[in-house]
């Protein structure tokens, strides 16, 4: 995969970090085999921008102020506020392109309308694989066909195709995704007592 | 009706409900779910409320993941009771949850029909909430 994203980055000082964020930047660090960490800020709007693009399961090209060459990095984690959804905290890796990397990519489902049309209940069991690969080869996403699935069915990992050059890190015998059996429709009134019975009341110790 | 099996203490302290989820902010299952805004205690009844809502709802086919579990016990003196002679009896079980804190989820039906059975389920519960997708919710980095 080329390099298509970049990212402009500057750098701060460790500490703060509520105060970057009122002014709508986003800290960051940098990190990876044989560099040196640095702390970094980014501009909030640009990196929202960069999600929405589905470039968190990019190679991107950060600038950072300072530095004499852009770095090729990875988004390694974003820690998000639990309820604005807004991110807080932003990990890259920086990769060398002769070196292997460790990262998540999205499972992409196709086919799920085959299966519920014959009344499966699809269940997705990994929504991402790990994988080992060297960046240039990194996918955006691992493809899943599910549509010759039958119900009671799975696909493991090891049944998924996966590009060259890409090796997967979970066990091939996980299940990736299963087509269940629907279930039965809730029985009307369920009428369970509203207290513990004295029998079933938990006991101390 | 959810309860734990046992305890290993029957009466606890109150407690402060202050700041954030802590866990439990990702939807970790499922496509679909529904994050609290507000803290409150969520009793065992609500929770079944809405998990009654949740499935019928959308009758066949899905599944359902409760993400909250009441295990805080709640108890309560007898009605005209003069104060005091110690803690009162057990009544029922919360859950304690804070804002951002995803309760419910569901996969393997089609997005407006989960919608529709988290907007029936949250009538269930006493505080604001949100619905959310999973690639709304920033998951998978």
């Amino acid at each position: 995969m080329a390099t298509e994203f970049s990212l402009q980055a500057s750098r701060r000082t460790a500490g703060h970090p509520n105060r970057d964020r009122a002014q709508g930047r986003v800290p960051a660090v940098m990190y990876g085999h044989g560099v040196q960490p640095l702390t970094l800020g980014l501009d909030a709007h640009e990196f929202a921008l960069l999600l929405s693009r589905g470039g968190a399961h990019h190679v991107l090209r950060l600038d950072v102020d300072g530095e004499p060459a852009p770095r090729t990095v990875v988004v390694k984690e974003i820690q998000h506020h639990p309820v604005s959804r807004k991110p807080l905290h932003v990990d890259f890796q920086a990769v060398s392109a002769l070196e292997r990397i460790h990262a998540e990519v999205p499972v992409h489902i196709e086919g799920a309308e085959q299966v519920s049309r014959r009344g499966g209940v699809l269940q997705v069991v990994l929504h991402h694989l790990r994988v080992s690969c060297l960046p240039a080869d990194l996918p955006e996403q691992i493809v899943v066909d599910v549509s010759a699935l039958d119900v009671g069915e799975f696909l493991t990992v090891a049944q998924v195709a996966v590009p060259a050059g890409v090796a997967v890190l979970a066990g091939p015998e996980e299940v990736l995704v299963s087509v269940g059996v629907p279930r039965a429709a809730e029985p009307e009134a369920t009428a369970t007592p509203a207290t513990p019975a004295e029998g079933a009341a938990p006991a101390e110790g | 009706m959810l309860m734990p099996k046992r305890v290993k203490h029957r009466r606890q302290h109150r407690g402060r409900r202050r700041g954030l989820a802590y866990d439990g902010q990702e939807i970790a299952f499922g496509e679909f779910g529904l994050q609290a805004l507000e803290p409150s205690w969520i009793t065992d009844r609500q929770i079944e409320a809405a998990r009654v809502a949740l499935t019928r709802s959308v009758r066949r086919g899905g599944k359902i993941w409760i993400r909250i579990f009441p295990d805080k016990p709640v108890t309560k003196k007898p009605a005209e009771t003069r104060m005091g002679s110690g803690k009162g009896l057990l009544d029922h079980w919360v859950a304690v949850v804070k804002p951002g804190r995803i309760m419910f989820e569901m996969g393997g039906v089609a997005e407006e029909a989960a919608r529709e059975a988290m907007r029936l389920a949250a009538h269930k519960l006493p505080i604001q909430t949100r619905f959310l997708k999973r690639d709304e919710a920033g998951e998978g980095v």
